[in-house]
């Protein structure tokens, strides 16, 4: 059975045929390559993290009483929902232990399409969320977040645990070493990884 | 011719391929649709989910917009199109295949990848299955395989969320996709099992419709045919036939009843179909009121069929018609045929039949009176099957009697073994002459000579002899004495020479007694004076002794010596030939007994060579070749010795005619010879010989070339019937005109007769036959 389906395969499948088929797929490949390459580029990793600003997220050096992550987003940009996405199940797999701050980037003089946007809506569903609007992208600039996902974890005594994505891709969901980090790290679960690529756009245009 | 198994094997697959081929370009149309709808879903998804991308409050197309787009409509371009050219091909399915696991990803990307977008896969590999080919999860697998290979050493963190996954995770998802296309591939096989089921089904549906189908078309055609059958049967009969249904209404008719109706301007209400033709016999009142009644009952079962004949002329002709009717059961009851025969020519056939009839009736009553002898005999063993009036008087027998007789037992005993007539000679074959002359005996026992005519023919459905036997004992009476006198003349032709031959001898023998009568007187004086000399004495016998030399002398006794020998000597010769001139005579004029005797031949020609001497003797030599030990027949001296008379006067004067004016001498010869069986004579001469016309003619009665008075005609007739029918012969002539003519006649000898006789004592013709 087999040989003879090969061979009426092979006999269908003239050289031409092969020929267009190839071409096809060597463009799918590259294109499908392309987006993988442009999901997976990470941003550039932020050195300048300020814990001051970190807790000035939580009005003027009040000490969280549990974890805290603050995640800055633009609230317009597609690949936030994976970041929303992805805050969700954190926060539901914290059961509580996790507060979390959303600096929700809106530029100087933005209308109300910044900050209602669905993203928000979603956000503020989620228990335990806090919203601000960043104008300007002045807060998470003072903290060192450059890209939208980009978030970093602090612990009681506000210490950054953690930084980086959640997502892992750009704009995708899913598990991924990131948000695995920020779970266990609530949850007390010993760890080494303090560090996660940001898959995201940039608050800010260069 | 395949066999029926193969046949449905070969229908088999025809429909099986052409099932799955059609399950597979249904399949291929709903790819295409599905591969459309993902496209602008995929397009739907990138505008209202990332539509653009933001760099701050900077917005740009968003790169998934774009793949949507762009990448989406490639992955459809070259499935559609092919699909559009070639639905139901392999590479088609094995493309859309590829096509449509790869939308799963690019949908995926799209989405986010939102778990829920991982159902696409499955989805799609189920759908895949309408294809009815488990060939297509090699690329739609391959596919998914090569996604999570390339990504897994290259991206790892995109489909496993880490960098360093581990194996588990990636057997989990390839065995999730394993499982889902085993089963899938499990339920392709049970389908496309199911299918060739179904092919089988229906090809053997198919081919008990198509024998059935063939079956109802051959029956259909076998119908047709018979119908057309029996249409050009009933339409080639030159009857008037019409099949009439239980009321009388006429349902069909042949063409010889329509032709009549054209022919005879009846209208067709009245004897076309749908016409009530029995309610017209029934207004038609007395004179078809018989007609009428008889289709009633046999529409009752109460007759079963009635004919009639009726005269019905035209204006030309006389005519009569035969009329049938007979019941007619066919599918929807009891009817009628009725049919019309134009019987004219059998009627006046019977009429002129029976005239024929009553001339033969007449013609038999006129043989069976007829005192002429007339009976019929089987051909197979001569039984006497009929015998009339004339037989029955002339042997004495009654009717009965005869009938229990054969033809041979109407013969004496001692020919009765003979070959005759009805026998070929101890063949037992039929002879092949139709007259013949044979002797019957009566009753009483006297035997009486008879000609047969006998002819073959057919007598009560059995080959017979007609035997016409006439008594020809007074005939033969009247030709013996005919013969008789024929000779006689012959005879009398013959007298003169016949005279003249015995004259001359006789003169001889005159003169020589005359002769002797002087010398005898001369002797009887010197006798005389010799014995008176005696009585003289011594003396005187001196004197007297000069006187009796001197009456010698004077006597010419030396002479007398001399020549009165001789003279007696001629005299008795010339009397021996008249002799034998009076014996041959003697013997010619004959006129022969009842019963043949036996002959020497060569005697008769003797015989016949020295009466006729004087008629050839002038014109010819005449050298005679005999056989001395010419064995003798069995025969008619008289008819013989004339035939050989004949046939040496006929030669003669052949030879006279020829030679005569020319004063030379012609040559005639006549031969006898022997053979086992018969003997054979010839006469030969070299006469003027006969002309074809004449020798045509040679045995003719009454044809002569000679000329009035000279001959009769009779000579040759007689000669060939006293060889051929008297004596068993043949004959023959061999003649050349101006060079002669040799005439030939063989008879059976005597001793050949004899043991012929012994041999047909042996024989039994009955059984011969």
């Amino acid at each position: 059975m087999f040989s003879r389906k090969i061979a009426t395969a092979a006999s269908v499948c003239r050289h031409k045929d092969l020929l267009w088929v190839s071409v096809w797929l060597t463009i799918l490949s590259l294109g499908f390559g392309y987006l993988i390459v442009y999901s997976q580029t990470a941003a550039a990793d932020s050195t300048r993290l300020s814990t001051a600003a970190a807790a000035k997220c939580y009005g003027g050096g009040d000490a969280p009483a549990t974890w805290a992550l603050v995640v800055a987003i633009n609230p317009k940009c597609p690949c936030t929902a994976a970041t929303v996405t992805m805050l969700e199940r954190i926060c539901a797999q914290t059961k509580g232990a996790l507060h979390c701050q959303v600096l929700a980037y809106c530029p100087e003089g933005g209308d109300e399409s910044w900050t209602s946007t669905r993203t928000l809506r979603r956000l503020g569903l989620i228990p335990r969320v806090a919203i601000t609007t960043d104008y300007g992208g002045v807060l998470a600039r003072e903290l060192g977040l450059t890209t939208s996902g980009e978030t970093i974890l602090l612990d009681r005594e506000h210490v950054i645990r953690f930084h980086g994505g959640i997502t892992p891709a750009r704009g995708h969901e899913g598990d991924n070493l990131g948000a695995t980090t920020v779970r266990e790290l609530v949850e007390e679960d010993p760890t080494s990884v303090t560090t996660y690529p940001i898959y995201g756009c940039p608050l800010s245009a260069p | 011719m395949q066999s029926l198994s193969q046949q449905q094997s070969a229908l088999e697959q025809e429909l099986f391929a052409k099932e799955l081929g059609g399950l597979r370009r249904l399949t291929d149309r709903i790819f295409l649709f599905l591969l459309l709808g993902q496209w602008l879903f995929a397009v739907i998804c990138a505008v209202f989910i990332t539509p653009r991308t933001w760099q701050g409050a900077e917005l740009s197309p968003h790169i998934h917009l774009l793949a949507a787009l762009g990448l989406g409509g490639i992955l459809v371009s070259l499935p559609c199109a092919l699909i559009v050219t070639r639905p139901g091909a392999m590479l088609t399915r094995f493309v859309v295949a590829a096509s449509q696991l790869l939308f799963s990803v690019l949908l995926t990307h799209l989405t986010g990848g939102r778990i829920e977008t991982h159902f696409h896969i499955f989805v799609s590999l189920a759908i895949l299955a309408f294809y009815h080919d488990i060939w297509v999860y090699v690329p739609a697998v391959a596919v998914s395989l090569l996604d999570h290979i390339v990504r897994g050493l290259f991206w790892p963190e995109s489909i496993f969320g880490t960098v360093t996954p581990s194996v588990f995770r990636a057997f989990e998802h390839i065995g999730w996709i394993a499982f889902a296309t085993f089963f899938l591939v499990w339920g392709v096989r049970r389908k496309l099992t199911n299918v060739r089921k179904m092919a089988q089904f229906q090809a053997s549906l198919s081919i008990e419709r198509d024998n059935l189908e063939r079956r109802v078309s051959e029956r259909t055609q076998l119908l047709g045919e018979a119908r057309d059958y029996f249409v050009n049967v009933l339409d080639s009969l030159d009857d008037h036939i019409a099949i009439l249904d239980s009321e009388g209404v006429i349902k069909s008719v042949n063409k010889a009843w329509r032709m009549f109706g054209e022919a005879n301007d009846a209208r067709t209400e009245l004897c076309g179909p749908g016409a009530n033709y029995l309610d017209v016999c029934r207004r038609a009142g007395e004179s078809a009121l018989a007609i009428t009644s008889a289709m009633e009952r046999i529409l009752a079962g109460e007759a079963g069929q009635f004919t009639t004949e009726y005269s019905c002329n035209s204006r030309t002709e006389e005519r009569w018609f035969q009329l049938r009717v007979l019941p007619f059961v066919g599918t929807s009851g009891t009817g009628l045929v009725v049919a019309h025969a134009n019987i004219s020519e059998r009627v006046a056939a019977r009429e002129a039949f029976m005239d024929k009839a009553r001339t033969a009736t007449s013609l038999a009553e006129i043989i069976r009176d007829a005192p002429n002898e007339f009976f019929l005999c089987r051909q197979s063993d001569l039984q006497i099957v009929m015998v009339n009036y004339g037989l029955r008087d002339s042997l004495g027998y009654s009717e009965d009697e005869l009938c229990a007789m054969t033809a041979l037992d109407l013969l004496p005993q001692a020919e009765r073994c003979k070959p005759n007539i009805y026998t070929d000679k101890f063949g037992g074959k039929y002879a092949h002459q139709k007259i013949h002359q044979l002797n019957h005996q009566r009753s009483s026992g006297e035997v009486y000579p008879v000609q047969l005519s006998v002819c073959s023919g057919v007598y009560e459905g059995e080959p017979i002899f007609a035997v016409f036997a006439t008594d020809v004992s007074t005939l033969q009476k009247l030709q013996g004495q005919l013969a008789q006198a024929l000779k006689l003349e012959s005879l009398a032709h013959l007298a003169a020479g016949i005279a003249h031959e015995i004259n001359t001898p006789m003169q001889s023998v005159a003169s020589n007694v005359e002769f002797l009568q002087s010398c005898l007187d001369r002797v009887f004086r010197v006798l005389g004076a010799f014995q008176s000399s005696l009585q003289m004495l011594d003396e005187q016998w001196k004197a007297q002794r000069e006187s009796l030399m001197q009456l010698t002398q004077e006597a010419k006794l030396e002479h007398i010596l001399l020549e009165a020998p001789r003279a007696v000597t001629e005299a008795a010769e010339a009397c021996k030939r008249v002799i034998e001139i009076v014996r041959a005579m003697k013997c010619m004029s004959h006129p022969g007994g009842k019963d043949k005797i036996k002959i020497d031949l060569n005697e008769i020609i003797r015989n016949a060579t020295t009466i006729s001497r004087n008629h050839w003797k002038h014109s010819a030599t005449l050298h005679l070749h005999l056989d001395e030990d010419l064995p003798e027949v069995d025969g008619h001296i008289a008819e013989l010795s004339q035939v050989i008379l004949n046939l040496i006067v006929n030669a003669a004067d052949a030879v006279a005619e020829k030679h005569g004016s020319q004063c030379m001498l012609g040559q005639i010869d006549v031969r006898t010879s022997a053979t086992a069986d018969f003997v054979r004579v010839e006469v030969e001469d070299n006469g003027c010989g006969m002309s074809p016309e004449v020798f045509e003619k040679a045995f003719d009665p009454f044809f002569t070339t000679k000329p009035v008075g000279k001959g009769t005609g009779q000579g040759l007739a007689i000669t060939h019937n006293a060889i051929v029918n008297m004596h068993g012969g043949t004959i023959d002539i061999l003649s050349t005109p101006g060079a002669g003519t040799t005439f030939m006649f063989c008879l059976p000898r005597a001793d050949y007769l004899h043991l012929e006789t012994q041999q047909a004592l042996a024989f039994d013709p009955v059984e011969a036959l």
